[in-house]
């Protein structure tokens, strides 16, 4: 059994009476890349919160090599790299600023790996942060986190603000180095469907609750789309352990299921409700698709 | 890891910390402009008489001088690291919060009392060749209170500053207030000199403030 | 106890502190009522005293044995006073007890020398301007330089910022061959150009002997004065009057007063009873027959007054409500615990003292606790990690409760 880089137990938040969520339990382990996914508002920046030891949980706790996130000691911090929602950095540096600055506190910097990415954008070493796009501010973020060759990343929201090039560009560029490195990565996103190249394993956060925790591909391969229409009969659908998910719309019905197609027919048959196999269609899904069919447009 | 630090103090504070020197140096050479001026239409001797008689400030237009060099410092400083969060990136640097928050104070301390140093030694410049050493020291002595509530300013806006609640700001904005008006109440020459050392307390306490709404930061209170 | 605990105690005493400075400040201003302080004087129209007072919106005017009186007649009962008000209604009496009182003689023979006792502890910049007391002139005019007392006598020109040395060596030459010893310990003049003339310095040495120092055609003229050397005077008041009875007067450690006479610098004792130089403003008035001290500390209006020989004739008190009595005080005893007063009206000085009030502070300081009990309940603090904040609400009543009610505890570890 490979060693847990981050534990989550029975993590419950609330701000003031409001309930975020209650008992989270998940784990990362050593050299995994993991995308921890969830609509708005389902507590996913509350959980980069308190991992990243900015906020402390109502109760429960996250460790991250065994020391409570929001407690980190400064040598664990050293193994942990942290991209902050909206590529925070010290805006006021310039390029070459910003490596000397973060240099003198990691003891493995590596400003190679920084400054070959700078030199990909030909980006000159006195331009100052603040006067950047997006996307460029992106790679310096992105160059600073790689020089510090921690054990751990946590990756907040990368894409955002990023066109579709650069949300490639830093895709690749992660991918190839944490490949190298053999580090442990969690990241979050707005955009799904960049990840599914990425990530091994996916944390999908509902309402209050984690829907599922797994390998992506198994995910993609065991979840299913079917599509059939009903002309004279209705069925009553509810959410169970056969269905995942469901749309319904006038006669189409759409189920989201990690059963195969003859388990859903027998299910459907069961009640009441004549259906064939050949009557029902599965549809092919991308990671988006499937993420959206398991936690609905709503 | 402190020298990083250092740097990035610097870069901060540079132009506002360039900007005061500069703001003081004017001040200094409007006051010798200004003896001059008085020198030359009243006459040295009703001058000195003005001071040692009616104690007349002359350098009076010092008074707010280093409130204002501490308030801006402190905002220059720490507001690039509470806009937008910037102080996670600082706290999750592996250095204890404690000591990065105390040294970003020693710092800008060290920067405020350069320049405490650079306006009593120019102004000992400037009234030593208009004044005799009874009226040049009673004069600097008079305007060390009004350097003390440059400190309070500094250190309590920093406090300020970096607590995460707006409310709870205000008040801190208002303790500082306050205070550092505690310094300025003086309308004769060497009025503190015999309380400065009680006066130093409020300083004192102040050079620690500053870690518990770091502390209330970090934890993510609201 | 931690650095995130002692660092918020730290922002809770600032608090504690600023706001015993503000928070009475800010009550006085609200409820503070004018002090009424009576003008005594003396009459000699009626061998008593005359005095007057406000009492919200109208003036008492009354005597000695408290009778009442109009304005104009109380101004009747001190011609000396008022000599110009009963000029112009015609009704100056042409002698007063056989005094002529035309209203020059009046003023040639009147004179008023003040003390406040903030005068006692004024810093000073110890430079003076020694004027040219026989002056071809009628107007005194400033000297070009001050004068300084070291090691020797220096006087600094003031348009060149240099000491003049000629002066300088003249004036310690002589200092020295009248048996000056530097140091001095004392230095007190008159240094301004509206009095009649010019009476220089008294100067005390570093052995305690007193000299009186003019500059006459711009050379010293230094006397050593008989007065006794181990007075251990504290200050000197020197006031030129053309009455040319007194030269000013002087206080000794040990509070008593001595007038310094032209007649070869005799002293002349004042029996003064109970005053108190550091809290009680003093005048010294003198018309054409009386000798009047007064001396007040805001609540005992003191007036003794002395014929031309300074005989005893009559003293006065008038002692208005003490402020411990209102119940302005009483309420304020009872809301702060304590007050850290900065401002003194009997001192030049800025202070940083630290008051307590009374018992009354009990109610205040049990309220206080009462109500940080409730709030702490009410918003579930953990008190048994922050018990110091009651001891805090106990020795500081409302402004250690606005401090730990404001600085809310965090969650520490």
């Amino acid at each position: 059994m490979s060693e847990k880089i981050i534990e989550c137990n029975n993590l419950t938040h609330k701000y003031g009476d409001y309930l975020v969520y209650e008992d989270l339990n998940f784990t990362v382990e050593r050299g995994r890349i993991f995308g921890l996914l969830g609509k708005n508002g389902m507590g996913k920046t509350t959980t980069i919160n308190i991992m990243m030891g900015f906020l402390r949980p109502t109760s429960g706790s996250i460790n991250i090599f065994g020391e409570e996130s929001h407690n980190l000691s400064p040598q664990t911090r050293t193994r942990i790299g942290l991209l902050h929602e909206g590529h925070l950095t010290y805006d006021f540096m310039t390029v070459e600023k910003a490596e000397k600055f973060f240099s003198r506190f990691y003891p493995k910097w590596e400003k190679k790996f920084y400054y070959d990415l700078m030199d990909k954008m030909g980006m000159n070493y006195d331009h100052k942060i603040s006067n950047m796009s997006c996307g460029q501010r992106s790679q310096v973020v992105l160059g600073l986190i790689m020089a510090q060759d921690p054990e751990l990343m946590i990756l907040d929201d990368y894409s955002m603000g990023l066109d579709a090039g650069y949300r490639r560009l830093f895709i690749d560029y992660l991918k190839h180095f944490v490949l190298q490195r053999n580090t442990t990565v969690l990241i979050t996103s707005h955009i799904i469907q960049d990840l599914e190249k990425l990530i091994d394993d996916a944390i999908i956060m509902g309402y209050q609750e984690i829907l599922l925790q797994m390998n992506i591909q198994k995910f993609i391969k065991s979840f299913h789309q079917y599509r059939f229409n009903l002309q004279e009969t209705s069925l009553e659908l509810h959410k169970d352990d056969h269905i995942a998910n469901f749309e319904t719309l006038d006669n189409e019905y759409c189920i989201y299921s990690f059963k195969d197609e003859e388990e859903i027919v027998n299910y459907i048959n069961q009640k009441g409700v004549d259906i064939n196999k050949e009557d029902i269609s599965e549809v092919s899904m991308t990671l988006e698709d499937a993420f959206i069919g398991l936690t609905g447009k709503y | 890891m402190y020298r990083s630090l250092f740097d990035k103090e610097w870069l901060k504070v540079r132009w506002v910390f360039l900007a005061y020197i500069i703001l003081t140096i004017s001040v200094l050479v409007y006051i010798a402009s200004d003896l001059r001026h008085t020198f030359e239409m009243k006459g040295a001797i009703k001058n000195w008489l003005a001071i040692t008689i009616h104690h007349e400030m002359y350098f009076s237009s010092l008074r707010y001088l280093p409130m204002l060099g501490g308030f801006a410092l402190a905002i220059f400083q720490f507001v690039p690291e509470s806009f937008d969060n910037r102080f996670r990136l600082s706290f999750h640097l592996p250095i204890n919060e404690i000591k990065l928050l105390l040294y970003m104070v020693i710092l800008g301390l060290g920067a405020i009392i350069i320049v405490d140093l650079i306006t009593i030694g120019g102004f000992i410049a400037v009234s030593s060749s208009f004044f005799p050493a009874e009226i040049v020291s009673a004069s600097y002595q008079t305007m060390i209170p009004w350097f003390m509530a440059g400190l309070v300013t500094y250190l309590g806006i920093a406090t300020a500053v970096v607590e995460p609640n707006w409310y709870l700001r205000i008040v801190l904005g208002l303790i500082t207030y306050f205070t550092a008006s505690l310094y300025t109440q003086g309308t004769i020459y060497m009025q503190y000199n015999h309380v400065l050392a009680t006066y130093a307390i409020p300083i004192l306490l102040l050079t620690i403030t500053i870690i518990f709404p770091g502390h209330r930061l970090r934890k993510g209170a609201k | 106890m931690n650095l995130k605990k002692l660092s918020r105690y730290a922002i809770i005493l600032v608090l504690i502190i600023s706001a015993s400075v503000f928070l009475p400040r800010f009550y006085h201003k609200i409820v503070d009522k004018s002090t009424r302080s009576p003008i005594i004087y003396y009459s000699p129209v009626i061998e008593n005293f005359a005095y007057f007072q406000h009492t919200g919106g109208h003036t008492a005017f009354k005597d000695g044995e408290g009778n009442n009186y109009s304005r104009k007649g109380y101004e009747k009962l001190l011609p000396f006073l008022y000599y110009r008000d009963l000029d112009k209604w015609g009704v100056l009496p042409d002698t007063i007890q056989g005094v002529p009182t035309d209203i020059t003689s009046i003023r040639h023979n009147s004179q008023r020398i003040r003390l406040r006792a903030y005068n006692l502890d004024q810093p000073t910049i110890d430079l003076y301007p020694l004027f040219e007391s026989q002056s071809d002139y009628t107007n005194l005019s400033y000297p070009p330089e001050l004068f300084r007392i070291n090691k020797r006598i220096e006087f600094v020109t003031a348009h060149t910022n240099k000491i003049n040395e000629k002066m300088s060596r003249q004036f310690t030459k002589d200092l020295k061959e009248k048996g000056f010893e530097f140091p001095a310990q004392l230095i007190a003049g008159n240094p301004t150009t509206r009095k009649p003339f010019d009476e220089g310095y008294f100067i005390v040495d570093n052995e305690g002997n007193v000299f009186h120092l003019k500059k006459v055609q711009d050379s010293p003229q230094c006397v050593k004065t008989p007065i006794d050397n181990n007075l251990n005077i504290r200050k000197i008041v020197i006031s030129e009057s053309v009455r040319r009875e007194i030269y000013g007067f002087m206080i000794t450690e040990s509070d008593d007063v001595y007038l310094i006479s032209y007649d070869n610098y005799k002293l002349i004792k004042l029996p003064l009873k109970n005053y108190n130089p550091d809290k009680m403003d003093f005048s010294f008035y003198a018309d054409p027959v009386y000798r009047t001290i007064k001396y007040d500390d805001n609540y005992n209006y003191h007036a003794v007054v002395f014929d031309s020989n300074y005989t005893f004739i009559d003293s006065m008190k008038i002692s208005l409500t003490p402020e411990e009595e209102k119940l302005s005080t009483k309420v304020k005893q009872a809301l702060f615990p304590f007050e850290i007063k900065t401002m003194k009206s009997f001192s030049s000085l800025l202070h940083f003292d630290l008051k307590f009030q009374s018992w009354l502070s009990l109610i205040g300081i049990l309220i206080s606790l009462g109500i940080g009990i409730f709030v702490k309940i009410k918003r579930k603090e953990n008190i048994k990690e922050n018990w110091f904040d009651f001891v805090l609400i106990i020795g500081a009543g409302i402004y250690g409760l606005l401090g730990v009610i404001f600085i809310k505890p965090d969650i520490w570890d």
